[in-house]
């Protein structure tokens, strides 16, 4: 179904104006001697100008453009949700519990993503995960991991 | 000295046997590094760069040097089978090799792939033999306005390669320049979008930008639809992979275009194999007959782009090591190797250690062979590695992907940064934005606004400084040329 882009253009057009805010706040400086805050200006009015364009386009068309999103395929949730969750789980627990703990952490929630978990396959990672640690990045690349 | 007299110095150094195996072992790990999802050319190289302290200096560029571009090689492979660029440069070949793969025709991509690489890389070696001093020397004499002009230029030409709309890809090279924003400003040293944010004082970490956008967007919108083998590794063989006559008709002036694209922008300082893969791209979906083919599996997609980014690989060392100006993040990580034994690059170089330079010179012609011959014959296990079933292969993957985010700062803000440019990356994908383009912004974003300052600096404020040089003016034209492009098809096609 073909559809308006006034919200996607809206939200380009929130960025545009908040990039251009958030750069006078960091100094613009002048032409000789420029500002941190010049350069992001300019891309934030850039941004700023081409959703307005479009914006207006939308507004004038005679049919809806059609939706970006079309044809793709639609986001997988629980995925999105179990895999967050993994990384973020041994990220909080690799430098207090080690390897082990992590990856086990990590790979468990992982594989909470399917609909269907395997709990074998998600044990094979874990097998695959703990002697890819110890060998490559323990021993070979001597990265400063503990295992436990 | 010839060139002749140049290399037979460069080949006596280089022929020992330590310093011959030590080429063969980097473009092996470099490769294989590189193959694994996650890991790209950058990781590869900075994760293996302290065992490298302890080498001779010859023997230390040799093994780096090798790893760089067997780990580029070996990004391509990951970018191919898994839709998972290890590297920047490597991002657009995933939009015809992932395709490719999905069409049971894994083998061919990667046979293309080797192929091109060699043929790029050689070329690109060629280049630096017989005109290193000239494009020193060309190189030199530009300034910050030629500079700006194209990159601007490339900006621009890579965001036609967007898939959908040229605004889309626009947006979403503006966003990767704001990522670029975060931090300490080159300038003024000042720190900018941090909200008070100590972690984010060194910016944000470009290699969790790139594992974030396709490594973690890649497993999220594949759990549930990846079923076990993306390609069939079962029954394949040298005839499979090799092309067809059709393919082959269609690859050879798509190496040559990006080869010469390749050579040229990577020995330009700050410019490099990204711009060169993204820019031959482009060229190549805009020459072709058939552009529609172009993001489902066209040969061209990877040819050309794979020829580029190898050509700009090697002559990428040419500012580096002439001038002491690192193109990329990974010549910035072999230029700080050099720094640490004690060589400084720059014109010097060429001159005071004509050994060191010739004798890295020659091991790229042998990096290259041994990458050939190594990958030739593997592809049937790259391919072979779809087999396995996807759900040991994402956890596995995401492990990498943490562990390679970690590796580079041992920072757990990289790992989280990694995981909310996962997060983005699947809107982006969702709505029809391109995650390569935001890669790219973010790369590039810095030396444009680098480039863009110093111009200001230089003119004391004028900007007829932009308008001063030819090289810039041509630049700049064929940039606004390029930007009248969609306005002109938008028109034809209110027309009819």
């Amino acid at each position: 179904m073909k559809r308006h882009n006034y919200v996607e253009w809206l939200i380009v057009l929130g960025i545009g104006l908040g990039l251009s805010l958030l750069s006078l706040q960091e100094g613009i400086g002048t032409l000789r001697r420029i500002g941190p805050g010049t350069f992001p200006l300019i891309l934030g009015l850039a941004l700023t100008l081409i959703a307005l364009v479009k914006l207006g386009a939308e507004v004038v068309a005679k049919e809806p453009s059609r939706r970006p999103s079309a044809g793709t395929q639609p986001v997988n949730w629980r995925a999105t949700l179990f895999i967050s969750l993994a990384l973020l789980a041994w990220a909080l627990l690799l430098t207090k519990f080690g390897w082990l703990i992590s990856a086990m952490a990590m790979i468990g929630l992982a594989s909470m993503a399917e609909k269907k978990p395997d709990f074998r396959a998600a044990l094979l990672s874990y097998g695959i995960a703990v002697v890819l640690g110890y060998l490559v990045f323990v021993q070979l690349l001597a990265m400063p991991i503990k295992m436990i | 000295m010839t060139v002749f007299d140049n290399m037979i110095l460069g080949f006596s150094g280089l022929m020992q046997v330590q310093t011959l195996l030590l080429c063969l072992a980097g473009v092996t790990f470099g490769t294989l590094v590189g193959a694994l999802p996650g890991v790209g050319a950058v990781a590869a190289v900075s994760m293996l760069l302290p065992f490298t302290y302890r080498l001779e200096i010859l023997d230390a560029l040799v093994a780096l040097a090798g790893i760089f571009y067997g780990s580029q090689y070996g990004s391509a492979i990951s970018s191919i089978l898994l839709n998972i660029p290890g590297s920047s440069s490597s991002a657009v070949i995933c939009l015809d090799g992932h395709p490719l793969a999905k069409q049971k025709k894994a083998g061919l991509a990667l046979f293309i792939s080797a192929f091109s690489s060699f043929i790029g890389g050689t070329i690109g070696i060629v280049l630096i033999m017989g005109f290193s001093p000239l494009i020193a020397d060309m190189a030199v004499s530009l300034r910050a306005p030629d500079y700006l002009a194209m990159m601007i230029f490339a900006l621009i030409a890579s965001s036609a390669m967007s898939q959908g709309s040229a605004s889309r890809g626009f947006v979403s090279l503006v966003l990767g320049v704001a990522v670029s924003f975060v931090g300490v400003h080159s300038g003024t040293g000042q720190m900018r979008f941090t909200f008070g944010s100590f972690e984010l004082a060194s910016g944000i970490s470009f290699i969790a930008v790139a594992m974030g956008l396709f490594g973690m967007a890649e497993i999220m919108s594949s759990i549930g639809r990846v079923n076990g083998v993306v390609s069939d590794g079962r029954n394949m063989s040298m005839r499979s992979m090799w092309p067809s006559r059709e393919d082959w008709r269609r690859m050879w002036p798509a190496i040559g275009r990006g080869t010469l694209i390749g050579s040229v922008l990577g020995a330009l300082p700050g410019t490099g194999p990204t711009i060169a893969s993204f820019m031959s791209y482009g060229t190549e979906r805009s020459m072709s007959k058939h552009p529609e083919e172009f993001g489902k599996g066209a040969v061209e997609g990877v040819a050309a782009p794979e020829a580029s980014n190898n050509a700009a690989v090697q002559t990428a060392f040419i500012p580096t090591l002439t001038l002491g100006i690192p193109g990329d993040a990974l010549m910035s990580l072999l230029l700080g190797a050099m720094l640490v034994a004690g060589v400084v690059p720059g014109p010097a170089l060429l001159n005071n250690q004509p050994d060191l330079f010739w004798g890295l010179v020659a091991s790229f012609w042998v990096g290259n062979l041994f990458l050939l011959l190594l990958n030739i014959p593997l592809i049937g296990i790259w391919v072979k590695l779809l087999s396995i079933p996807y759900a040991i292969l994402y956890p596995t993957m995401l492990v990498l992907i943490g562990i390679g985010v970690y590796s580079v700062n041992a920072s757990m803000t990289d790992v989280l940064t990694a995981l909310v440019f996962g997060l983005l990356g699947m809107v982006l994908n969702r709505y029809g934005y391109s995650p390569a383009l935001v890669l790219l912004g973010t790369v590039l974003g810095p030396l444009i606004e680098k480039y863009f300052e110093r111009s200001l600096l230089i003119s004391r404020g004028s900007y007829e400084i932009f308008f001063a040089s030819p090289i810039s003016v041509v630049f700049l034209v064929l940039s606004a040329l390029m930007l009248c492009v969609p306005i002109v098809s938008y028109l034809r096609q209110k027309k009819v």
